[in-house]
């Protein structure tokens, strides 16, 4: 007794390429191998056979889920392989030489038009988005950007994005045209399996690139939460719907009904957990990091001259945080001490990569320390040489100083200290170095 | 604007209109059209399955029963109007053909 031989082969073509999609399946069961079932992620199992000529059909359909289609297909000499939701693929049953699903080229055109635009046209509206989004910063587009500081939000990044996505959508919307247009059209393999693999290479990179942008750049780790929940339901969905859905539908007389109720279920679940984690997101508090994180961080930066500071041993270290590994904050805060009288201690210190942001955090600071609405009073210039930065500024009113050099911004507000004591001034000198 | 695609039936349709003067399923269609022509016209299942939606919305044809999950399809008035209207048109193509050619070939 001889055993039956399976050999497996990926059969995710796209669907412009359906007719590559027929003409592998006939070249394999010339060669000997007879498909006998598509499983997940497109693998179909084939049987070891005697190699013989069968006629398969890939059928897109945009809405003919009836059985009484099934059944028509059935009768006429297709015996159905696969029926997914916009592809379908039969096998002529044995000894019988059906007639073709389509035979009207016309009507056939149009199902193919409606269903790439519901399985690959998302691609070529998620080209141009980005490219507007793309072009509408194209002003700001600057080399620096492309070397140093290359992130999702990066004009350079939505360009190529925009760009890749656009260029490859037409270059298919063309190759549809033109393969629609000719009259027995026959593609070539090589070409369809190289679209495919664009399509899907595409796709996994883009997957990385949101995770990436989800997890490192500005939200960090508040992205775990909502990626990672939705990430765990997508999962154990999936496992659900193979397990105990999809075979169901396949034999269900009912199967509208359950793929409607199965779609609803999974939608409120979906919904559920979407909002369960945005509620989780907004609720959890910003964790800084401790004491001891933040010294060592202020230590890298080059930032740890604050602790020769008067008062910087007994203040509590506020907040000190690496903001998106772009700046360096360090801020202290202290009041009310028994041994200090109405001590109070702020200092903020900014290391900024860019001058963009050096320029943004210190509009935000200037604005914020001299509002004049509250009568709080203003900013006025002082001499700057005198601690050797290029821009400095002390408050009308209080003991504050706000002190700029190149990209390193320095804040300090304490009323004990006199800052023009010249231990002081070497030390907020040292803040520089 | 489906009105005006359905002025002039392409030979498909004219079969399947054909074919649907008596009471049919979708598989009695088909093989009825190949008995007709002698094979020289077929049509395959999804060209049929969607030229009888088209109809079915139309109001040319309607669906009289189910049996054994096959949907069973007659031509309506409207449909019986628009099968006579072709088949006049048709044969009109014929005579002024036959003028022409006839004469040509003599």
């Amino acid at each position: 007794m001889s055993e039956v031989k399976y050999i497996y082969r990926f059969l995710n073509y796209l669907t412009v390429d359906y007719k590559a999609l027929k003409m592998y399946l006939e070249e394999m069961a010339l060669k000997g191998y007879e498909l006998e079932s598509i499983g997940t992620l497109g693998r179909g199992k084939f049987k070891k056979i005697e190699p013989r000529k069968i006629a398969y059909c890939v059928d897109l359909v945009d809405n003919q889920t009836s059985e009484a289609y099934e059944g028509l297909c059935e009768d006429s000499g297709w015996q159905s392989i696969k029926t997914g939701n916009y592809i379908r693929i039969y096998k002529a049953k044995e000894g019988i030489e059906p007639t073709p699903i389509h035979t009207d080229r016309e009507i056939e055109k149009k199902q193919v038009i409606k269903t790439l635009l519901k399985t690959e046209g998302w691609m070529f509206l998620f080209g141009i988005i980005w490219l507007g989004f793309g072009i509408q910063e194209i002003t700001t587009l600057n080399y620096y950007d492309l070397f140093d500081n290359f992130y999702l939000q990066n004009a350079w990044m939505k360009l190529a994005l925009g760009g890749i996505y656009s260029i490859y959508s037409i270059y298919l919307i063309i190759f549809v045209i033109k393969s629609l247009r000719q009259e027995g059209y026959s593609p070539s393999l090589k070409g369809a399996k190289w679209r495919s693999r664009l399509y899907y290479g595409g796709a996994l990179g883009l997957t990385c690139i949101w995770m990436w942008a989800l997890f490192l750049e500005d939200m960090t780790l508040k992205a775990f939460i909502p990626v990672g929940m939705m990430s765990v339901v997508i999962v154990v969905m999936t496992i659900f719907y193979r397990k105990y859905v999809h075979e169901k539908l396949q034999n269900n007389k009912k199967k509208t009904q359950l793929s409607i109720l199965y779609a609803i279920g999974m939608f409120v679940v979906m919904m559920g957990t979407f909002m369960i984690s945005i509620a989780l997101v907004l609720s959890t508090p910003y964790e800084p990091p401790t004491l001891e994180e933040g010294l060592l961080q202020a230590e890298e930066a080059g930032a740890l001259s604050l602790k020769d500071f008067p008062g910087f041993e007994e203040a509590q270290l506020e907040r000190v945080w690496m903001e998106s590994g772009e700046s360096f904050a360090l801020e202290k805060y202290y009041e009310n001490d028994e041994n200090y009288e109405q001590m109070n201690f702020d200092a903020n210190y900014y290391k900024c990569k860019k001058e963009k942001y050096t320029e943004i955090i210190w509009e935000k600071l200037f604005d914020r320390y001299s509002d004049d609405h509250i009568a709080y009073g203003a900013l006025e210039p002082i001499d700057a040489s005198l601690f050797e930065v290029d821009l400095a500024y002390k408050h009308q009113n209080y003991n504050e100083l706000l002190l700029r050099k190149d990209n390193t911004i320095f804040y300090i507000d304490c009323e004990q200290v006199d800052f023009y004591d010249e231990a002081n001034v070497e030390i907020i000198k040292n803040v520089f170095k | 604007m489906a009105r005006e695609q359905l002025k002039t039936l392409t030979e498909p349709m004219y079969y399947v209109l054909l074919a649907l003067t008596e009471e049919r399923h979708g598989y009695g269609i088909m093989q009825c059209i190949t008995e007709m022509t002698e094979g020289r016209v077929a049509v395959g299942a999804g060209t049929l399955y969607t030229l009888l939606g088209r109809f079915e919305k139309e109001d040319i044809i309607k669906q009289v029963r189910e049996e054994d999950r096959k949907k069973i399809y007659v031509l309506t008035p409207k449909g019986k109007l628009l099968l006579n209207e072709e088949y006049r048109r048709l044969c009109q193509l014929v005579a002024d053909g036959k003028m022409h050619c006839e004469g040509e070939m003599e």
